[in-house]
């Protein structure tokens, strides 16, 4: 069910829909917004990484900069204040997304934020492309602590993050 | 005495299409609820699954009565996963696992989404002298702004 549509009330009373509303702010001023409120309920040891992104998401086109003010400030906060972060997360995974060319594929691949956002174990200080190689670094075992057999390690070659279209 | 019944009134349009809404997002919301009911994992799997299932049961009952008060006022209530699903706001969650706190979080949006809805019912019946189709609107905020706060309560504690 998305939110890209006007409804039939919506359409005859002239309210602006979800839709319109995200539109006429842009996700960037949604998440600053979100920001702006955590500043009423946190330590003041926290503002400086909270202006960071806060600026980060108002003005820079470093995306790779943005998400890394991101995980600073999910890694303070988050614990006592999910919620604003969940919304953050729900709107820079549905306004950014991540084009990796893998080993094994010569074309660069489309894969969302969503999972790097919300790992816990995505570290302020690994650089993406180590966590998107990590998944293949796992040992692999069966029930019995055998090795398994199992393919070549794919590994990430480059990848850079991009705004979806609209 | 006016004897009038709203249903002959051509006013009650825009209070329709309000409660079609509502009727869209509770359904919505609903099958969100029972997606996370199933699907919700963890240590606070036993808490989060029980309460889901209260809260999607007592959506069914209000679902029917939305409807029928489309009925009631002689308009034909939408059905169907796929009208419905138009007709909402409420984004679905994918089928992956998810943590539980996502759930709940999720779960707060759409109730967000819904008393929105509701609000605007309340008012446009406020506005057309509906009493009955406002009580029912407003039965609905007070519904959705108690669960709102159970599931940011029980965020904060998970």
């Amino acid at each position: 069910m998305s939110g890209s549509k006007t409804t039939p009330a919506a359409k005859k009373e002239n309210l602006p829909t979800v839709s319109e509303q995200t539109s006429k702010r842009g996700w960037r001023s949604q998440c600053a917004a979100i920001v702006e409120e955590l500043f009423a309920a946190t330590p003041k040891e926290t503002w400086d990484a909270l202006l960071d992104l806060r600026q980060s998401l108002l003005l820079s086109k470093d995306w790779e900069g943005m998400i890394r003010s991101f995980l600073v400030c999910r890694h303070l906060l988050e614990r006592d204040h999910y919620l604003p972060f969940y919304r953050l997360r729900r709107l820079l995974a549905g306004s950014l997304e991540l084009e990796v060319i893998w080993s094994d594929a010569p074309d660069g691949q489309i894969q969302s934020l969503a999972q790097l956002l919300r790992d816990p174990l995505a570290a302020t200080h690994t650089p993406i492309h180590d966590w998107l190689a990590q998944d293949d670094q796992s040992p692999v075992t069966n029930r019995l602590s055998a090795p398994i057999p199992r393919r070549p390690r794919r590994r990430p070659i480059t990848y850079r993050i991009i705004e979806r279209l609209a | 005495m006016d004897t009038n019944t709203l249903s002959k009134n051509k006013t009650t349009s825009v209070v329709s299409g309000h409660l079609q809404s509502l009727l869209a997002d509770s359904y919505a919301l609903m099958a969100q609820t029972h997606l996370a009911h199933w699907n919700v994992q963890g240590p606070a799997f036993f808490e989060l699954h029980t309460a889901f299932q209260k809260q999607y049961e007592e959506l069914f009952i209000a679902i029917d009565e939305i409807a029928e008060r489309l009925r009631a006022l002689d308009v034909m209530a939408p059905g169907g996963l796929a009208t419905l699903a138009k007709h909402s706001k409420i984004e679905e969650l994918s089928s992956e696992a998810l943590p539980a706190k996502d759930y709940v979080s999720h779960l707060i949006e759409c109730h967000e989404q819904t008393v929105t809805s509701a609000l605007q019912l309340r008012d446009a019946a406020g506005e057309k002298h509906d009493l009955e189709t406002q009580d029912l609107a407003i039965e609905r905020i007070q519904f959705h702004e108690k669960t709102l706060w159970m599931l940011r309560s029980y965020l904060k504690n998970l």
